[in-house]
Parts: C-alpha cells; structure tokens; sequence
C-alpha cells in the first residue's frame, strides 16, 4: 500500500467519511464536505472518486433499501476500510515529513 | 421529505442519468441521490425543480468520467463487473458516446461550424435525393410497374433509325387503325390501350361548368395498367364497338367534388361538351392518368375510332408484357407486326415502332436535370465534408498530447480510432438531423416551384426511404470524416510527442499536404458548380431575351370549345364565333379580339402529313400548321413581312389561301419569292393546294424552341369549334376577365370560362420554370460551395501561421523581412486556390456536355464567363489570405517565445 497515492479529492472524501462515523451517505459526504472544508465537489467526481476508492479497497459499502422519496432506489452507506484508513495515515505522515523546515517560511509569508 | 406524491424529475433526464450510470446497485443508488436531492428542491413550482434536475443530469454527465481511468476496462471490485460479452460493448459503446458528447461539448465553437456545414450539405443532398426518389427512382403506382411499356410510332425520318425514349414519348401520333391492328395482332403484350390527353367542359344544370383535363382512351387501357374501378366498372373492351353508348370513369377527387361521393353517379349522365356520357364507374384515390391532373377516362368517339387513315395519328400506346416475355422479344414482335401491316397499307411502311419501359419514358426528359441537381447537392456536401475534415485534422494535431496520453495509459489504438470516429460520426448525425429538418421544411417549397417541370411530381415525399438514407449517408459521412485523423493519429510516435510537449506537433509537411489537398478539391468543385450554375444562367438570359415573334404584354386568352349539340353544320360554328368575337369586342377595355386554333406557350402545335409545291416526299413533323383569323397577327403583333395577311374576303368558297412564317419561306424558297407557291394538306377529305399570300414574323411555341416553320390557315376556310380566343386589352384594364365571362355566358351559359394572361401562360412555361428555378437552386448551391471552399483557404492558412508562430517569430528575430513573410503566406493561399481552379476548369469543361443536356440555348461553355469566375474566385482567395498573412507579418517574436 506504500506505493499507493491518492488524490486530493480522495483524502477529502475518506476524511468525510470518517468524520461522518458509522457510515456515511453519498450525500452526507457531499455535504459534510461543502459544510466542513468548504468545498463544493461536483456530483460526477464525487461519485467517480468514490467508484476509484472502491477499487483501490479504501471503502466499501453495503446497500439499503431506498424510500419512496428516493424513488425505491437503495443507497449506499460507504466506510472506510482498514486499508482506508492506513492509506491517510500514511499520507498525514508524508504530508508532515515534507512540511519540516517550511512551516516558519510560510509562517513569515502570512 | 414526502412520500413519491410530489413532482417527479423529468422522465427523460432520469433515463439519460440512469443510463451514464448503469443499472447496477452502484448505478441506481446514484439515481436515488439524484431523486432524494431533487425531492428537497420543494414543491412550489414545478419548473424549477425540473430545470435544476436537467441542469445536474447533463453536469453530471460532464463530471462523471473526468479524471477517471477510461481506458482499462471498466474499474470495479474483481469479478463484480463482466466486462466481455453484450454488456462489454454495449458498455464500451456508451462510453465511447459519452466521452465523444463530452468532448464535442467542450469544443462547442467547432462542433458547432461542423454540424452546421454539414447540415446543409446533407440537406440539401436529402432534399435532392428525395426529388429523384419520388421522380425517378420509385416504381409506378401500378401493379408490376415493370411489365409496363410504352408503344409509339415513329418517323425515321424526324428522329433517326434510334429515337431515344425523350423523343419517343413527345410522340402521340398512332392512329386508331394501327393501334387495334396492333392490339388485335399482338401476342407478347398481354393488354394494350391507347390514350390522347383531352380537355372537356363539364356541365351541370345547378353548378357553373368547369374545364376538367382527362384523356380519351380506349377500354384496354385499364387492363393494361393493371387498375380497376372503386366504384361502377372501368371500360370494357363492349364499350370499344362501334355504337355502343357513350362511357366515362371519373376520378376519385373529381367524384367528391363535383358528386358529393355519392354511389348513384354511377349510371348518371352527364354533359361533357354539349355531349350526353354515361358515368360507368369511378377510379380509386390516387389514380390518376397520364397526368397528375386527369380527371376523366372518356372512350374514344366512334368516329376516331372508325377513322381508316394510317399516314397520322394522335394516340398514345401503352401495354403490359405477358408473364415471362422480355422487352426484346416484345420489340422483335412489333417491329414484325409493322412489317406486316406495311406489307397491306402503304402509308405504315414509313415508320418504326418502338418500344420502352413506361417509367423510363415518362422521366427521360427530366432525368438529366435531376442528376444535375442531386450531383449539386452532392458537390455542396463535399465541399462540406473537405471542410470538416480540414477541422477535425487540425483538431486531431491539437489533442495529439491528449491522446497520447491515453495511449500511455493503455488504450490501444482500436480504442483511439474508435474514440475519433465516434466524435466525428456524432457530428454528422446530428448535422444530419438538422439537414433532414431543412429538407422537411424545404421540399413543399422546392416541388411547388417547379411543378410544370417535374413529371410524376405528386409522388414525391419525405419519407422513411429518404430519411434511411439521408441518416445512412450522415453516418457514412460521419466515418469518412473520422478516418482522416484516424490514420494520422496512427502513425503518432507517442515519445516523441510526450517529449516536445506536443508543441509545434503539426505533423509536418505530410499533414499540411492533405490541408493543401484537401482545400484545393473544394475550390476545384466550387468552380465545377459556379461554372454549371453560369451556364444556367446564361441560358435563363439568352433565352429570356429571345425575340418571341409577339408581343404578350396586354393580351388575355381563353379557350372556347363549343357545345357538340349546337355545332352542326359549319356555317353554325362560323356563327357562333362571329357573335361571341363581335360581343367581346364590346367590351370597353377590349381593343382586338382575334382566335386561333393553338397559341404559343399552350401545348404544342400539329404537324399533319402535307406537301409543298416542288419539294420532295411528305413534310410532316418538319413543318406545323395551325389556324387563325384575319385579326390574329394584329392582337399578337406579328408583323406581315411580305405579301398580305388574311382578309374579310378570304372565305369558304374564294380561293383557298395561306400565310407562311419567314422560317418555312426560308427554308423551301430561299432567296426566291414564296408568294404565290403552294401548300397541300393531305388530311384534308379533298387535298387541294393553298396558295401562299404572305409571309409572317417568325414566332417561338416554347420558351427555348428554335422559331416556327409553320403555315397559318384562315378559320374561314377551315373552321373549327375549338378555338382560342386572343383579347388585347388597354394597358392595365382590370375587371376584363369578369365582363369577358359575363359575355361568353351570356352568348352560351354552358361553356366553362378560364380567361388566362399571355404573359403568365409564358411564365408557367416547362422549359422557362426548369431554367429559371434551376439558376436559382444552382447558384444558390454554387455560392455556398464557394463561401465553404474560401473558409477552407482562410482556416487552412490561419492554422498553419497558429501552429508556426514560434517559427515565424524566429524568422522575424533573425531579421527576416516582413514582406518576404507576408508573400510566403499568400502563396500558400495561391497555390491550394491555383490547383483548385485547375483541376475544376478540367472537370467543367468535361462536364459541360452533360449540363447542356439539360439546357436549351446553350452551344458552348462561355469563354466569359468562365473567366470572371476564375477572377472571382482567386480574388476571394486573395482577400481570404491575406487576414491571416496580416497575423503572420505582425507576430511579435517576445510573444513567440513567451508562449513556450
């Protein structure tokens, strides 16, 4: 999984998950996103990002029935796997590595 | 949030959605988000929830792939997804679509000028197609279409030992012997029926009479086109015999028109020409023959029928091959049958029967318009699609780092060209859409602008047949257009381009020669149709401009058949016409009132066997005759060049006299002094010789046709109750046509009433009409043609200063000349116009042939005009080229670098 990078957008979405606890929703995610990081992620790469997660086994989901606002169609509640979870772990140490040495520079900046 | 009892998202927007997203729990989770969220949109109004739902379906369409992995076969856990089989392609295939949508979306500028180009190249195309289809192509609306023939009999002597179908099918010159000897003699046709095109005056007590076209035909005509009465019966071969009583079949429409539809018409009488028929039966809808407008089938009159002439005659034949029996040995057997009846009566042996498919008789004379018309259209789609492949080449250059990006990424080359072509094939169908939509609206128009021209014109439509093949020629435009830059992205060496950073990646000297090319084909095929187009016109003008021989301006016709039942005796028709001319000249407007027995611009005219004095064998076909009064060359304004015109004083019993035109004077008696020679009419029951009195200003029958040798006959010796009634009127009288009804009326209530101006009969005219429509349609193609083939030179050249800036600029920091820049930009223009020309003058000129066919008046291509199209098109290309070579010149060289 060393080798394994990820993408901005992915961190986010695994990290919304997370911050959602016990499952998240598509939308949740969405909106826990715009709310917390004030991003606003566009539906289809919402959805793609999710799609690659799965393949790379960073989340999974399971399916639940859909109500009749949903139109009968399930959803899907997402969670991070073990892996997941690994991967941003991995990636905050990377991330902390790196800003060594820089953070007084970018404080002066500021 | 409510239960599904508030609006729902648009279904079609929903579908497209579920269908970018698939059907699995993936997929439908997806939709249920998009339906939770649309849920919370409110119920107020229903438009905004509904816009919003469209607004995130197409963006979700936009978003969903991006910065996805397309080229692996579809992600997904391991063994979730199948990816072979049906669903692999039908996967494969929706990707493709929704990539190709996406992309074309992005570069909506380009895709736009794309589907527009090609739009009108395919609809004009479709709309061209859709005119020969219904013309050309379609069977006739007969049972076995196939089997049917025409028979006509010919003159060698006026139309060569070969005549071709156009000249066999002018000809209506069987008569009525020859024709049941043949019908009676004849083993390879299974039927046969004559037929001569008529007009009669249908009159009714309670209704005002109406002139209806129809035909006089004989009982086996029904059986040979294969068709039966919906109402009653058709002719039978008892109504053929001598006495039997008088029988008509109507049209469908003349039935609901004038009958109400009503079942007991049939056994009617009614009064057709003074005449009492009997109505035996109705056709069905959509009958109609032999033209669009027949209206009555009526049987041949018993004198026509009992009329033993053999030298001429004005029937039509037309039969159906027996099963199994070929056109040739159908042919075979009535050359054979022609010999026999040669053998037993002099006057057959002169002539040739001659045999061809009906339908191909009935379009001969159309057909070479039409070709040219679909070749037109199909040059403007050409030019279009060079453009667009112009287009799409420079684009394909453009993304040659995009797609070798892909490449890298693992699509195989398979999966780029279907990538390419999918974008291309895209465009096209939906340019061809559009072109279908221009065609709907376009062919109501186009077929009302040219009726009179367009044989068989009621059968022509938009319909299934067309739109196959209008979407089938998009789509194979489409791959046409995709393979160009298919076969260049082949050939990409992707290291190469990863390395340079795909700049300046145009693809070398190889990829501009096709630019080059591809831009000289269009300017060659502008020229081909700017050159068609000019001959057009040409003709349009020159003909136009011919001197007529009469001058239209101010005259009214009408067409007076009189009554059967008051004809009798010759003086009772000479009576008849003297009070009716006598009435209308009392009209206050009327200033002349003559008649005459065939006006120019109504028909065609009679040629009857005759002889002239001193010249050799029979003249007719050559020479025409027709009938006029004393006053006719006055209202027609034909000038008397020699000798007299008709007089009071030239009457049944005086000496009997005519009056040639300077055409026949010229052409017997040249240079020698034709009055007082000799002219026989050898139908006449007596054949006497008539004395030339005069000679008359030579007049043109049809819009093109060469001037008229013809003898005019005074109606006072030769009357007739038909006649055609000339009324020159005071410059702009109105309200004439109503005072001249009243008049006829007055004189013969039963007598219908069509007063016609001169000038609009001449506008009407088949040829004038073909000619006149023709040069519109025509230069209207030739002139897009040309507007696409100079974009081409201007984006072709532009694009090659965009992709050579840093070049250019390097030129320019070196010290090399602006003007040598400026020159080196509009050669290039130079040389892609200068081919162009080349080669279309090569193809006009071999062409030419083919359009004149088409065309009267035409000998030569015009060395003029030729030249100013050449001028016109090179002086374009100058000005197209030069906004770019002005960009190249003012290249800044620091922006140059810059830029890298």
């Amino acid at each position: 999984m060393d080798r394994m990078t990820m993408g901005e957008v992915e961190q986010w979405v695994l990290l919304a998950i997370l911050r959602l606890g016990e499952g998240a929703f598509a939308l949740d995610v969405l909106r826990e996103l715009d709310r917390e990081a004030g991003h606003v992620v566009a539906r289809g790469s919402l959805y793609k990002t999710l799609e690659r997660l799965d393949a790379k086994g960073l989340t999974s989901w399971e399916v639940e029935e859909g109500s009749p606002a949903r139109g009968g169609h399930p959803r899907r509640r997402f969670r991070v796997t073990e892996a997941g979870v690994e991967a941003l772990r991995e990636s905050r140490r990377r991330l902390l590595h790196l800003w060594d040495g820089v953070e007084e520079v970018l404080e002066g900046e500021a | 949030m409510t239960g599904g009892r508030g609006p729902r998202p648009p279904r079609p927007a929903a579908r497209l959605l579920a269908w970018i997203v698939g059907a699995g729990d993936e997929g439908r989770s997806i939709v249920g988000d998009a339906r939770e969220e649309f849920e919370t949109r409110g119920h107020g109004s229903r438009l905004g929830p509904t816009l919003w739902y469209w607004g995130y379906v197409l963006h979700f369409a936009l978003t969903y792939r991006r910065g996805g992995r397309p080229w692996r076969s579809a992600p997904g856990r391991p063994g979730r997804r199948d990816t072979g089989g049906r669903r692999g392609v039908l996967d494969a295939l929706r990707w493709d679509l929704a990539t190709a949508a996406r992309s074309l979306v992005r570069r909506a500028g380009l895709s736009t000028a794309v589907v527009l180009t090609l739009g009108v190249g395919i609809g004009a195309t479709t709309l061209a197609f859709a005119i020969v289809d219904g013309v050309l192509l379609r069977p006739l609306p007969f049972p076995s279409p196939e089997e049917l023939v025409d028979v006509s009999r010919v003159h060698p002597k006026w139309y060569g030992p070969n005549p071709t179908a156009a000249q066999a099918g002018n000809v209506f010159a069987t008569p009525a012997a020859t024709f049941f000897d043949w019908e009676r003699m004849a083993t390879t046709l299974s039927s046969m029926g004559a037929y001569a095109p008529t007009a009669a005056t249908l009159a009714e007590a309670d209704k005002a009479p109406e002139r209806i076209q129809g035909a006089s035909v004989t009982a086996g005509l029904f059986t040979a086109l294969g068709v039966r009465a919906t109402v009653g019966r058709h002719l039978v071969p008892s109504d053929d015999q001598p006495g039997a009583p008088p029988a008509v079949v109507l049209s469908h429409g003349l039935w609901l028109r004038r009958f109400g539809g009503d079942p007991s018409a049939v056994g009617r009488s009614i009064n057709l020409d003074g005449t009492p028929v009997t109505v035996v039966g109705v056709m069905p809808a959509g009958f109609s023959f032999p033209d669009d407008d027949s209206d009555f089938w009526l049987e041949l009159d018993d004198a026509s029928k009992a009329e033993p002439a053999r030298n001429a005659g004005y029937l039509h034949a037309v039969g159906r091959l027996a099963p199994g029996v070929s056109l040739e040995r159908a042919r075979a057997e009535m050359a054979a049958i022609t010999d026999a009846l040669g053998g037993t009566h002099q006057d057959e042996s002169r002539f040739k029967t001659v045999l061809f498919p009906r339908k191909e008789l009935m379009v001969a004379d159309a057909r070479p318009g039409l070709l040219l018309l679909l070749g037109a259209a199909a040059i403007v789609l050409l030019v279009g699609c060079a453009n667009v492949g112009n287009l799409l080449l420079a684009r394909a250059a453009e993304r040659r780092r995009e797609l070798a990006v892909h490449a890298a990424l693992g699509a195989g080359r398979a999966r780029l060209a279907r990538l390419l072509l999918s974008e291309s094939v895209m465009l096209a169908v939906v340019g061809g859409l559009g072109g279908i939509g221009l065609a709907f609206a376009g062919i109501g128009p186009m077929v009302r602008a040219f009726p009179m021209a367009l044989p068989r014109a009621a059968g022509i439509h938009m319909d299934v047949r067309v739109l196959a093949v209008a979407l089938t020629a998009s789509v194979g435009v489409g791959l046409l257009l995709g393979l160009l830059p298919v076969v260049r992205s082949g050939r990409l060496d992707l290291n190469a381009v990863l390395r340079d950073g795909g700049r300046g990646a145009t693809g070398g000297g190889r990829t501009s020669r096709t630019h080059g090319l591809l831009v000289a084909s269009e300017v060659a095929l502008a020229v081909v149709l700017l050159s068609t187009s000019g001959l057009f016109v040409e003709s349009y003008l020159r003909t136009g401009q011919q001197d007529r021989g009469f001058d239209a301006r101010d005259v009214l016709t009408l067409r007076i058949s009189m009554p059967d039942d008051r004809r009798g005796s010759d003086d009772a028709v000479r009576a008849f016409f003297a009070e009716l001319e006598e009435d209308l000249a009392a009209i206050p407007a009327v200033r002349v009132v003559a008649s005459a027995g065939q006006m120019p611009y109504s028909g065609c005219c009679s040629s009857p066997p005759a002889t002239v004095e001193g010249v050799e064998g029979n003249v007719q076909g050559s020479v025409q005759t027709g009938r006029v009064d004393e006053s006719y060359f006055r209202a027609m304004r034909i000038p008397i060049l020699a000798g007299r015109g008709f007089l009071p004083t030239d009457q049944e019993g005086s000496a009997p006299v005519v009056v040639v035109s300077e055409a026949m004077a010229r052409r017997f008696w040249r240079g020698e002094d034709p009055i007082g020679r000799r002219v026989r009419l050898d139908t006449d029951d007596q054949p006497t010789w008539r004395e030339v009195v005069g000679v008359a200003g030579n007049v043109r029958y049809s819009f093109g046709a060469p001037p008229a040798a013809e003898y005019y006959r005074p109606f006072a010796q030769d009357p007739s109750p038909s006649r055609a009634i000339v009324l020159r009127t005071l410059p702009g009288a109105v309200g004439v046509e109503a005072a001249v009804a009243r008049a006829v009326h007055a004189l013969e209530p039963d007598i219908a009433v069509e007063v016609r101006s001169l000038s609009r009969s001449m506008r009407a005219d088949r040829q004038y009409r073909w000619v006149r429509v023709g040069s519109f349609v025509l230069v209207g193609l030739a002139l897009v043609a040309t507007a696409l083939a100079i974009l081409g030179i201007y984006s072709v050249l532009a694009y090659g200063v965009l992709q050579r800036t840093r070049e250019i600029g390097i030129r320019v920091s070196l010290g090399g000349s602006r003007r040598e820049i400026l020159l080196h930009v509009l050669r290039g223009g130079m040389v892609m116009t200068g081919v162009g020309v080349v080669i279309g003058l090569g193809l006009a000129l071999a062409s030419s042939g083919f359009v004149r066919s088409a065309l009267v008046g035409i000998e030569a291509v015009n060395v003029l005009t030729l030249a100013g199209i050449v001028l016109v098109v090179a002086v374009t290309a100058v000005m197209a080229s030069l906004v770019p070579a002005w960009r190249a010149v003012h290249i800044d060289p620091l922006v140059a670098f810059r830029e890298d």
